[in-house]
């Protein structure tokens, strides 16, 4: 695996994740983030062929809910977030298969 | 259709049943069908930053009786992952599935074919996962529109090994399972409603080639026709292009029911691309020996062990036995009318015919009947003690059906409608008729037994149906004999 991010990537990556870029301190961020991905390099020296998947540390189990409705929806709330909610419905550019 | 000549077809089905729950899966939005868009989608269901999900006791209690009822494994430990995909009727960004320990695993069903062979399907799996939401093209030029109400409805999904070999087979096996599901209560059956939805992997190879051909995958058929002519037309497909000496890629199609074709929609996507990681938010799930044991002891009896004590208990014929055992709430009102009579091949020629014609004409439920077993088996006990005809029965259970009376017995004497058995009633009228048409009553006498009908017809309607057709026939024929 690649440890090495370089500052188009930084920009492309922001501009995906919709987070805000600061040039001058892409510098720092990029050290950073290589840094992070040294780490992750350095476990995949680790034997775990015959380790299985720790999904959860602890012995235990979920427990079942009634099937009850509880919940009262307030879509005008819940759509607060959304760039297009319109007659009920989330809009979004046209996706057709 | 047939199977084109020196090839084989090799059909695995992954069925989607609505589990037929008050609440989501995974929060405790309601799962009501029809509301107003997004009015049922809560922060659970749309994937809210801090919200953690929780798991509907029911949709386990459901899973684990569809288990039984195809004996299949139940594991008493199993657990949820996630299956990454980007769509935006899945606000989340991922489904919450089970991948690697699922409920159920294996099973088998048996499937009687259009010429009435018998086959056993096996069941690879039947797994808890939940539904995405709903993509609405045509409101808004360049737009979709998304409706989340259905997103984190229950699914059971049944995948079946490729033991199917044609479109009529599928079609058996989903009705099998579409009866078994909603004999059990676990889903509602309703197709209409997308409450089953079948995607099917279909391949062809030649008669004698061992290995399974590439595969494609017909996604989101759902009705019964659909799923025939789907797999129909994708097989004459993969012949004719394997036929023009080209090479099949696994895919993902989609079927266009008013062009009769498949169309592939994607490249099939591999485990690998859906990232499944074991889900963080939900711990496994562990059901006890007392919680299968419950659900074990009040299974009912099922269709086919039903129809064969049908058969064998009350002398059913086999179409009548599988018909009555195949719907739950039917088999219990006839087996109610049988026991009452204790005449079970009346009790079916009742509910079966008269009964059943008359839910089907106003499109009712069994259990929504105006007409009860106690009613019905009344009914047929004056019947079958004489007091009144077939044909006058028929007029009560019109009264029954209407609300008209309650109480057959006291309706047939309210009306006088109790069967003339009075031979000497009966007699001048017999002997009236006879000398009426003596060419008739000659040819009968004769042996054109055809003509009994035209006399028994005629005492009938001289009685306005009140005569014993049986009694009116004996007496008939001592009449003509020499």
């Amino acid at each position: 695996m690649s440890t090495h991010l370089d500052e188009k990537t930084l920009r492309d990556m922001s501009v995906l994740a919709a987070l805000p870029y600061e040039p001058n301190q892409s510098m720092e961020t990029l050290a950073a983030l290589n840094e992070v991905l040294e780490l992750v390099s350095a476990l995949e020296a680790v034997e775990v062929d015959n380790v299985p998947p720790l999904a959860h540390p602890l012995e235990r189990f979920q427990s079942l809910t009634p099937d009850q409705v509880t919940e009262t929806v307030d879509s005008e709330a819940l759509s607060q977030n959304a760039p297009n909610f319109e007659d009920g419905l989330y809009f979004v550019p046209r996706v057709i298969e | 259709m047939s199977i084109p000549v020196g090839w084989q077809v090799d059909i695995g089905l992954e069925i989607h049943a609505q589990l037929s729950t008050q609440s989501k899966i995974f929060s405790g939005a309601s799962t009501a069908f029809g509301e107003a868009p997004n009015s049922q989608a809560c922060a659970i269901d749309l994937g809210m930053p801090g919200v953690l999900p929780r798991v509907n006791a029911a949709v386990y209690e459901k899973a684990v009786r569809f288990g039984l009822g195809v004996t299949g494994t139940i594991n008493s430990e199993s657990r949820f992952d996630r299956k990454n995909y980007f769509y935006p009727d899945l606000p989340k960004g991922y489904q919450i599935t089970q991948m690697d320990e699922p409920i159920v695993v294996g099973g088998h069903i048996q499937i009687t074919g259009k010429d009435q062979s018998e086959k056993v399907v096996r069941i690879t799996r039947a797994h808890l996962e939940e539904d995405a939401g709903k993509s609405i093209h045509d409101f808004k030029p360049s737009f979709t529109g998304i409706d989340l109400n259905r997103a984190g409805t229950p699914l059971l999904e049944i995948v079946s090994e490729p033991d199917l070999k044609s479109a009529d087979e599928a079609v058996a096996y989903a009705k099998a399972i579409h009866q078994l599901l909603t004999y059990l209560d676990v889903c509602d059956g309703n197709m209409a409603e997308g409450s089953l939805r079948f995607d099917a992997n279909v391949s062809v190879r030649p008669v004698d080639a061992q290995d399974l051909g590439v595969r494609s995958e017909i996604k989101n058929l759902n009705s019964f026709r659909f799923l025939e002519q789907a797999i129909n037309h994708e097989v004459q497909r993969q012949v004719d292009a394997l036929t023009r000496g080209e090479t099949l890629t696994q895919d993902t199609r989609l079927f266009d029911p008013d062009r009769l074709e498949t169309r592939a929609m994607r490249s099939k996507e591999t485990a690998t691309d859906y990232r499944y990681f074991p889900e963080p938010d939900l711990l496994p799930v562990k059901i006890s020996d007392a919680f299968i044991n419950d659900i074990k002891d009040n299974m009912p009896e099922l269709p086919g062990p039903r129809s064969v004590r049908f058969q064998s208990e009350f002398g059913l014929s086999l179409a009548d036995a599988q018909l009555l055992a195949g719907d739950r709430g039917l088999g219990d009102f006839f087996e109610q009318v049988a026991m009452i009579t204790g005449n079970g091949r009346s009790a079916a020629n009742w509910v079966r015919g008269d009964l059943l014609g008359k839910l089907n004409e106003q499109n009712l439920n069994i259990s929504e009947s105006p007409v009860s077993p106690d009613q019905m088996g009344a009914l047929i006990g004056l019947i079958d003690d004489d007091i009144i005809s077939g044909k006058t029965a028929k007029t009560v259970f019109a009264a029954l059906w209407a609300g008209e009376t309650t109480q057959p017995a006291e309706y047939v004497k309210a009306q006088g409608l109790e069967q003339v058995s009075d031979a000497g009633a009966i007699e001048p009228l017999i002997e009236t008729l006879l000398a009426e048409h003596p060419k008739q009553a000659e040819d009968l006498r004769a042996g054109k037994d055809k003509l009994m009908g035209f006399f028994v017809g005629k005492v009938m309607q001289a009685t306005g149906g009140k005569a014993n057709p049986q009694q009116v026939n004996a007496m008939i024929r001592q009449k003509l004999s020499p």
